[in-house]
């Protein structure tokens, strides 16, 4: 039955039933009036029961909710001015919300398509709390052979590599598996085939390879040829034995593997088979599918109890440890913990965005819902529902909500390129996509429709309440102080959000200035940075020393550069730490052993990135292999070995060698941008390329204005060997940047939202206090006709106005003490409690309040009072 | 009212069925045929009757049908369907051994 006729019957039905009611009624002996009304009462009212009627119509419900979305919708557009400014401030709550989003799904959550089941996955490594330490293949073999936790188990090692021939080379990051990763994750080959699960090592597919879908696209042209032929893998051929499905480029969502040799293959930069047999060669990792019904916990146990018994059949030297079996997610568990922090505080920033900017719209929709009184009160009393008005005043909000989160979602799209430049060059390869994908997508809409019924409840209960001779008298008097009241306090909750949310970007953007502005004991800028492995071309210690050496002459012959060096890591970056130091006069055993950060430098390498040597000299060409052993250590190790008595001359014993002391350098920063400094040697290159001489970065200082290009010494290098490959360049800030990264980002995605946060408070404040003089119009009217200068209805106004404001302030800043020690470990360099930050958002947000009082109460005291009289 | 009581939700539906099962009838005839057989206990309120009739309508125990009355007016008269007649005789059944389980427990202090 179409929806008219259903109506007309129904109307019929109950027609009929009052007036045969009614009949019997009159028949007994009253009058018709009173046997009509008695009939509509045994019914509980007419259109009541109409609706309860309807209610019991099935598929009714979403017709009705289609017909409150037209009527919400045409209402809408008949107030653009509302409509546009509730839109526009959620849009772009909704728009950094869904942002913010996309950056954690890309970085920590999203898996890559097609990995079935990825809950069951977990991660195997050793250690505990913040350790992360690798396993040795033959203890994961074991636990392979042996668990009852775990379905499978799949070895794996991240690297690079080098493909193609030496004119066409191209590097490649890289995942070394076996046999049956592919199996583990559940994936079908786009072409060719994928290793079975037990052919790790075996000979037919120990030189295979199976490539990505991007990089057979990329690289082949999708050819399927490729399949079963040869490619140079570090110069030496191996075969290609499939291609992964299309979008899968490793298991790790970040880092984009192109290649995935299996292991036990032989090839320039891979793990050497040797040392995988090794139970004391810990350089492998492992991903793993838990049984179904088995938790991380019961796998966890389990594998402790097999790697403890396992180290002592074997009697290995290596105390044994937890094994830590971590949920997988698009981030490894390592990085993961590091990464959680910032992650959190950046999902707070912007939830804690929306929250306000809810508020004040819940405000604005309570204007407009007490406007619409009368019009409400009618239809209560004409026997409307308060459901049914809640749910079309609720219907409204919904589709405010929804237009927004829509609106906000394309802000979203448009800008996330905005938000990948932002993101520094990083030295590996990434796969980002930042733009909202399906499940950003869902999330923001569910969010707007949580976020709409909540906003929208309290100003349709409101609205809806049950005084219905004041309102339809239009008696705005007695109504208005309690709106105000309901209307104020949101604006005080707004305005203690704000002060939290502005004193928590405040200290980030003020820690985020202070590192960029730190002294670092070094001079990155004008220093150009680039990466090199020689491993991957197939050298050795003999021919690195070599190629270092002509580099190291051939580069200083570009133009524009002052000095070039190389080390073996970057300082800020990590280093590498030996044990067993101590001054050569203090015998063995006396003092306990004491441990130092190292870092294997060239000669030249203090002056390139300009780190001042306190005393004695620098390396020098006559620093070889055959010379005795010498390092420039840093003041702290200077002052702890020999507290304050010159350094230079004397010597050291660290990791079994003897070094003499040629110089002191002053302290920088070693690992990150805090805590506290270690004891420092630096070892000349010369004396160390037995143990150092594969990965150097080679650094570049140019004269001022210079920026040597990446071709320049590409060039340079090929010169040499084209087999050789400049992993990355990049000067030196942005080779640096990941250590800044996080506080960066935090304080640019807080900035914003702190701004929005404060058109949104101008918005609330003036709101209300326009509303307030709007209803008390008449009155000022009478205040000004009697005599009241205009300064005294403007002062009134505004401190009126301003009650409100300064107690949500108040009340925020006391939350902001509460709660910002929360992130202080996040914040380098600035207190948690720093002053002039919260004095800064304090006084800000009190200019705020004034100026949005100050317009409306402006409009206040230029009431005419004659006219508003006449409007009453 | 004294000595009038209101019906258990999901009863109602169960006295329809049986009204429904002696005669078809419209709204206002329901009403006052279960008074009449109630002997004027069961207040039937008509603003819950008409949701339950379209209820069972939807449910397709009861078939509604516009005809004539007696007083020559055009209303709805509802008739028990065949599924509507099986669920009268289940729902019976179930009300008979309820209610035999009640009042033993009752009797049995």
């Amino acid at each position: 039955m179409r929806r008219p006729d259903r109506e007309h019957d129904l109307d019929d039905e109950l027609r009929v039933f009052v007036e045969m009611e009614a009949e019997a009624r009159q028949q007994a002996g009253m009058s018709r009036e009173e046997a009509l009304r008695t009939a509509a009462l045994k019914l509980r009212g007419i259109e009541q029961s109409k609706e309860r009627v309807r209610a019991v119509w099935p598929g009714y419900a979403l017709l009705e909710f289609l017909r409150d979305m037209r009527i919400a919708v045409r209402g809408l557009i008949r107030r653009p001015l509302f409509t546009a400014v509730i839109v526009f401030t959620l849009a772009l709550a909704f728009g950094i919300n869904a942002s913010i989003y996309s950056l954690v799904d890309a970085i920590l959550l999203r898996s890559p398509a097609g990995i079935r089941n990825p809950s069951r996955l977990v991660e195997l490594a050793r250690g505990s709390g913040a350790s992360f330490v690798d396993l040795s293949y033959p203890i994961l073999d074991h636990m392979r052979n042996t668990s009852t936790t775990l379905a499978d188990l799949a070895v794996i090692r991240s690297g690079e590599a080098v493909i193609g021939e030496p004119d066409e080379l191209e590097v490649v990051a890289t995942l070394q598996v076996t046999g049956n990763y592919f199996d583990l994750l559940g994936l079908t080959p786009a072409a060719g085939r994928f290793p079975f699960p037990d052919e790790s090592f075996h000979p037919e597919v120990a030189q295979a390879v199976v490539i990505t879908h991007r990089l057979w696209e990329d690289r082949f042209g999708a050819d399927p040829a490729i399949v079963g032929a040869s490619l140079p893998l570090g110069g030496v051929p191996v075969t290609i034995l499939g291609v992964t499905p299309p979008g899968f480029r490793g298991h790790v969502g970040l880092l984009g593997m192109d290649l995935f040799p299996v292991l036990g293959l032989r090839a320039p930069g891979l793990v050497e088979p040797e040392s995988l047999d090794n139970a004391d060669d810990n350089d492998v990792s492992a991903i793993a599918r838990l049984v179904d019904g088995a938790s991380r916990d019961a796998a966890r146990d389990e594998l402790t109890a097999l790697a403890a018994a396992f180290t002592e059949d074997r009697g290995l030297t290596a105390r044994p440890s937890p094994i830590r079996v971590d949920r997988y997610m698009a981030m490894p568990a390592g990085p993961r913990a590091d990464a959680i922090g910032p992650f959190a505080v950046l999902v707070v920033v912007v939830v804690l965005l929306l929250a306000i900017a809810c508020v004040n719209v819940a405000n604005m929709l309570l204007a407009r819902a007490l406007e619409r009184r009368r019009e409400i009160a009618t239809r209560l009393a004409l026997g409307a529902g308060r459901g049914r008005i809640v749910r079309q005043l609720l219907t409204e909000s919904l589709v405010l909500f929804i237009a927004a989160a829509l609106a906000g979602l394309l802000i979203a799209y448009w800008s996330s390129g905005l938000l990948t430049s932002l993101l520094p060059a990083l030295p590996v390869p990434l796969a980002l996509r930042l733009a909202p994908d399906m499940r950003v997508f869902m999330l923001t809409l569910s969010i707007a429709a949580v976020a709409a019924i909540l906003t929208g409840l309290v100003p349709a209960l409101r609205a809806t309440r049950r005084n219905l001779i004041d309102s339809i008298r239009g008696d705005s008097g007695g109504l208005s102080p309690r709106r105000s009241l309901l209307g104020r306090s949101l604006v005080g909750l707004q305005m203690a959000a704000t002060v939290v949310l502005l004193v928590g970007s405040g200290l980030f953007v003020r820690a985020a200035m202070t590192t960029e502005n730190m002294d670092l004991g070094f001079e990155p800028e004008g220093v150009w940075v680039g990466r090199l492995d020689l491993r991957l071309s197939g050298y050795d210690a003999e021919r690195a020393e070599r190629f270092f050496g002509n580099l190291r002459e051939r580069v200083a012959d570009l133009g524009g550069i002052t000095q070039a060096s190389f080390s073996h890591k970057l300082p800020l970056g990590s280093s590498s730490t030996l044990s067993g130091l101590r001054a050569e006069e203090t015998p063995e055993g006396q003092a306990p052993p004491l441990g130092a950060d190292f870092l294997v430098v060239d000669r030249g390498w203090f002056d390139t990135v300009r780190m001042p040597l306190l005393t004695g000299r620098d390396f020098g060409a006559d620093d070889v292999e055959d010379a005795p052993r010498v390092a420039v250590i840093n003041e702290t190790m200077a002052r702890q070995l020999w507290s304050g008595d010159e350094a230079v001359g004397r010597r050291f014993v660290l990791g079994g060698a003897v070094f003499e002391v040629i110089g002191v350098a002053a302290d920088a920063r070693y690992h990150g941008l805090e805590g506290e400094t270690p004891r420092f040697v630096y070892l000349p290159l010369a004396q160390q390329y037995r143990m150092r001489w594969d990965r150097m970065f080679l650094q570049l200082r140019a004269e001022s204005g210079m920026r040597p290009s990446r071709a320049q010494v590409e060039s340079v290098i090929h010169s040499i060997d084209e087999t050789v490959p400049l992993l990355d360049y990049a000067d030196m800030r942005t080779a640096l940047s990941m250590f800044f990264l996080p506080l960066r980002l935090i304080s640019w995605v807080g900035g914003v939202a702190g701004l929005v946060c404060l058109i949104l408070g101008i918005v609330g404040i003036y709101g209300v206090t326009f509303h307030a003089v709007n209803q008390r119009r008449y009155e000022l009217g009478v205040r000004l006709a009697l005599g009241s200068p205009p300064r005294r209805i403007w002062t009134h106004v505004v401190r009126r106005g301003m009650s409100a404001p300064l107690i949500g302030v108040a009340l925020g800043v006391a939350l902001a003490l509460a709660v910002t020690h929360f992130v202080g470990a996040l914040l380098v360099g600035v207190s948690a409690l720093d002053p002039w930050t919260f004095g800064g958002v304090v006084v800000t947000l009190i200019l705020v309040a004034l100026v949005a009082n100050a317009l409306p109460a402006l409009r206040a005291a230029r009431v005419d009072p004659m006219s508003t009289l006449r409007a009453e | 009212m004294p000595g009038r009581t209101e019906l258990v939700q999901g009863t109602l539906e169960l006295l329809i069925l049986k009204v429904l099962a002696l005669e078809p009838a419209h709204g206002y005839g329901i009403c006052q045929r279960l008074d009449q057989i109630s002997r004027g206990v069961f207040q039937v309120n008509a603003g819950s009757m008409f949701p339950a009739l379209h209820r069972m309508e939807t449910k397709g125990w009861v078939a509604g049908e516009w005809s004539q009355t007696e007083n020559n007016r055009r209303a709805k008269y509802y008739r028990l369907t065949r599924k509507g007649r099986r669920r009268l005789t289940t729902e019976t059944k179930q009300w008979a051994r309820a209610s035999l389980a009640i009042t033993h427990v009752l009797e049995a202090g």
